[in-house]
């Protein structure tokens, strides 16, 4: 398993929330960004050859679990955020009718 | 040593899914392929020894994620109407008025909804509602009025489809800032 592969998952969302046309897909995009670098960060605590962290007898080495307790709390906040950013796009479109990026920036410029 | 393989051969798998949901359009098949994903990242998590991690993707991003995504999705394809007229302007399916918003909401995709009841008497539950279109009459019964909101880029399609139609007369009115 290789760092450099949630990387590449990571710029793929990126150019996904920057060169797609509906706001819809732009925030799907931002919660890929987000999976991938929940995937980075556990693939960093995976050190040695270790163990899943449950202490039990005859266990010795086990991974870093600090990483996972952070990341569990990632993936709630991130499904939070997600759904105020959903809400927030409904009240775009009942406001301006649209939910494309150019016709918005048209509008407002 | 098989389990690195294998996760190896799941991330490159994922990196194609994500390409696909990049490339693709349309937001239904982005709401299952975003789902697949989750499924897949739930493997590689495991594989990263992080069980209860997994057990937490699976939940929240191949079930509620998706869930959240299809009810915003409905909300927004839809037109909320409220209707003052009590006669077959809008109310009956032949009506003139009705045909014209039909064929509207066809064009743009959007799904009709029409309500006639009073807005003062049923407040609380249309509180709630975003409304598009509100439709009143003129004391002599000739002229019908389409108020909607002056922001919204759909009633200027509107007004272009309503201008060769003489008793049909849009007013595009500003939102007011309210507290709630």
């Amino acid at each position: 398993m290789n760092p450099i592969l949630s990387f590449i998952i990571i710029l793929i969302g990126l150019y996904g929330m920057v060169a797609s046309e509906n706001i819809i897909k732009s925030i799907i995009c931002f919660s890929i960004i987000e999976t991938a670098l929940i995937l980075l960060f556990l693939n960093l605590g995976n050190v040695g050859l270790g163990d899943i962290p449950i202490i039990i007898d005859g266990i010795s080495n086990m991974v870093d679990p600090l990483p996972q307790a952070l990341m569990i709390t990632t993936i709630v906040i991130g499904a939070s955020t997600t759904a105020l950013a959903f809400m927030i796009s409904i009240k775009i479109f009942h406001y301006y009718g649209t939910l494309e990026w150019d016709e918005l920036l048209e509008r407002e410029g | 040593m098989e389990t690195v393989v294998l996760a190896n051969f799941i991330q490159v798998l994922l990196i194609i899914i994500t390409i696909a949901l990049v490339a693709n359009k349309n937001n239904t098949v982005v709401a299952i392929l975003f789902s697949v994903s989750s499924l897949f990242l739930a493997l590689l998590y495991f594989f990263n020894k992080a069980p209860d991690v997994a057990l937490a993707e699976i939940a929240v991003g191949s079930a509620i994620m998706p869930l959240i995504l299809i009810i915003s999705i409905s909300k927004q394809r839809e037109y909320v109407v409220i209707t003052h007229v009590k006669d077959d302007f809008v109310n009956s399916l032949t009506g003139e008025g009705r045909k014209v918003l039909q064929d509207f909401a066809d064009s743009n995709n959007l799904e009709l909804k029409i309500y006639d009841r009073d807005i003062d008497n049923i407040k609380g539950i249309f509180r709630e509602r975003n409304v598009d279109l509100i439709i009143d009459r003129s004391d002599d019964n000739k002229i019908y009025y389409l108020r909607g909101k002056k922001s919204s880029l759909l009633i200027s399609k509107l007004e272009n489809k309503v201008k060769n139609l003489e008793n049909i007369k849009i007013i595009k009115e500003e939102e007011v800032e309210t507290n709630d």
